[in-house]
């Protein structure tokens, strides 16, 4: 187990300076990030010196040593936008992303595991069908226009919920829906197919050979393996939620999140930010990856040998 | 009782015939009418494509001319609306339905280019992994395995910012951001059939690396890589849909319809239909792509074929 933990912790320092090696190519490489930051009628000479003041016309290799050393140190920089360290405002964000992606995984794995169970265990009914063609939609579905489509017919016709905004549980439960779309159809999905896998298995027989009551089959023998591949879905669904598909719910109902941080501050060219807050994503990210892991591996001792 | 030769690694009869690719397609498209729910994807599908083939001829309207006075005008069976607009008019006076059927086309084309160019690099580095295996397995497969933890659309957003949007850099973005699911698929599958006969016959013939490569392992691995990519097709469109809507996409005036979404959006107290449409659009476009990604995978692939359609038999309660 120990040997496990360290090499898992070794690749996920290499995630880490993967990410930081990427951000940099992608802010310093890939165009001028002092012309990017600056405005269109900034002059050649106050091109120059901001190029200068900034660094940007020092060596690629001094650059990225400078950009490293500041970024273990947890400084990107102040925000050009806000006149604050970019880090501090990421995590001031993150709260409401947090809140957000675990409301919603929570309603996909509440809804979907009965769902998928239920499918498979009476395959081919009515009911499955319903219930694979619904999380193919629900897989389908663009979530930021599911999340446009809910707040005119619940926030603008209805008027039970608010439209945008941050704050009680009323601001809440359209955001949470409309992010938890694709998790559910992608849970009910894989719910049904390793139930139905452990149904056909044979210890399935062994049970109802001995006499035990249907439910205690299902429930206390299928459901429990079936579990484990639900689990690590959901896992990589959360991971998935916070390394970028929250954006666009963000942005659509103006959820003060790290993913709306990161369009604002794409919108108003802030390289500082946006460096700060994929940064910050991806050390989440990957500290999740590595909390997911150990789990596994400490639950399924078939993993550590691998 | 069926005529013709067992094809064993098929685990189907064939007819005999001429031309074993047109048999190949009538064969597939005679089980796909068996499947009435796939059979409505690809039909759904199909229109999609045609529409987009011939957009020039078929949008009633030119997409991105603007008439301020006909603008906001509802859809053709709500008052006040007119067989003019089927679907109504934008909030420049610009047609929603031709707008529809030009946005298809952009989905469609980065949809297809994203997944030839993410599966060409994905499919030869896995190929390389797969064969070669040692370090170079190794350092590719690490590449991998980093590159999935990234945070994707966060990167994808930050390359655009820097590179601009434009068509050709949605689809390198999406490549950058997809190819590591062929690379891990196609290396799992040729690391295992690296061992078999037929590679070491080739081998012992003398056959190069290359052509055993692209020649022997390569045509073995076609279905699995058609059913992935049809299923990252699904993906992809999706992520087009959500650069454009995030206004880093496809840039006005041209439509998409992620982008149609975009601006229609903030409307959407006058006007439902400037969202409601474009989005029912990606939704079953998106859909139907999905079905036809699992059909595929049913009828090319025993163990899911008897998941789906033959586990009630199996269990025999």
């Amino acid at each position: 187990m120990q040997r496990y933990v360290i090499r898992r912790l070794l690749y996920s320092v290499a995630v880490v300076i993967g990410v930081s090696i990427f951000v940099f190519v992608i802010t310093h490489m890939l165009g001028d990030p002092a012309r990017m930051m600056l405005p269109l009628e900034a002059t050649e000479e106050e091109y120059l010196a901001f190029r200068h003041q900034m660094g940007f016309d020092d060596p690629l290799h001094i650059q990225f040593f400078r950009f490293v050393r500041d970024a273990l140190r947890g400084d990107f920089g102040d925000s050009l936008w806000q006149r604050e360290p970019a880090l501090d405002l990421v995590l001031e964000r993150l709260p409401a992303t947090l809140l957000l992606v675990a409301i919603s995984t929570s309603l996909a794995l509440i809804i979907s595991i009965p769902l998928g169970v239920l499918a498979a265990l009476k395959p081919r009914s009515l009911l499955d069908r319903l219930c694979t063609i619904g999380s193919l939609g629900g897989v389908s579905i663009p979530d930021f226009w599911l999340g446009v489509m809910l707040i005119l017919v619940f926030a603008v016709h209805t008027r039970w919920f608010y439209t945008s905004g941050y704050g009680t549980w009323k601001h809440l439960v359209l955001p949470a829906i409309t992010l938890a779309a694709r998790p559910i159809g992608r849970i009910t999905l894989i719910a049904r197919s390793s139930m139905m896998d452990e149904l056909c298995k044979p210890y399935m027989v062994t049970a109802r050979a001995k006499g035990l009551k249907e439910s205690v089959i299902i429930y206390r023998h299928a459901l429990r393996n079936a579990l484990i591949p639900i689990i690590t879905l959901g896992g990589w669904q959360v991971t998935r939620l916070l390394a970028g598909l929250t954006v666009a719910t963000e942005t659509v109902f103006a959820w003060p999140g790290v993913g709306l941080l990161a369009i604002q501050a794409i919108e108003r060219r802030d390289l500082p930010l946006i460096q700060a807050d994929v940064f910050v994503v991806a050390l989440l990210v990957s500290g999740l990856n590595l909390f997911l892991d150990i789990c596994y591996a400490f639950f399924d001792p078939r993993i550590r040998f691998e | 009782m069926q005529s013709g030769t067992f094809v064993a690694e098929r685990g189907e009869f064939t007819t005999g015939g001429r031309w074993p690719a047109w048999r190949a397609v009538s064969s597939l498209l005679g089980q796909l009418v068996q499947d009435r729910v796939a059979l409505a994807g690809a039909t759904f599908l199909f229109i999609v494509l045609l529409t987009s083939l011939f957009a020039p001829y078929i949008a009633p309207h030119d997409p991105t001319v603007q008439d301020i006075t006909h603008r906001l005008k509802p859809p053709f069976w709500l008052p006040g609306g007119s067989r003019e607009y089927l679907l109504g008019t934008d909030q420049l006076g610009r047609d929603i339905l031709s707008r529809m059927i030009y946005g298809g086309r952009v989905s469609l084309m980065v949809g297809f280019f994203t997944v030839l160019c993410a599966g060409g690099v994905g499919t030869t580095l896995g190929l390389i992994a797969g064969y070669y295996g040692g370090r170079i397995d190794n350092i590719i497969m690490r590449l991998v395995d980093v590159q999935t933890a990234f945070p994707g659309l966060l990167m994808a957003l930050a390359i655009i910012t820097m590179i601009g949007p434009s068509v050709r850099n949605i689809i390198i973005v999406l490549t950058i951001n997809g190819w590591m699911v062929y690379a891990r698929m196609i290396r799992g599958t040729s690391l295992a059939m690296r061992q078999s006969l037929f590679i070491d016959a080739a081998r012992v013939v003398g056959a190069s690396d290359r052509r055993i490569i692209f020649l022997h392992l390569l045509p073995n691995l076609a279905s699995p890589l058609i059913t992935l990519g049809t299923l990252e097709l699904a993906r992809v469109i999706l992520a087009e849909a959500v650069l454009s809507f995030l206004g880093l996409g496809i840039q006005p005036p041209a439509s998409s319809w992620g982008l149609m979404i975009n601006e229609g959006h903030t409307y959407i107290t006058l006007a439902w239909w400037l969202v409601t449409f474009p989005g029912a659009a990606i939704a079953l476009t998106v859909l139907s792509v999905n079905l036809v990604a699992t059909w595929l995978r049913a009828i090319t692939d025993p163990l899911q074929r008897e998941l789906q359609y033959g586990a009630g038999r199996r269990r025999g309660r």
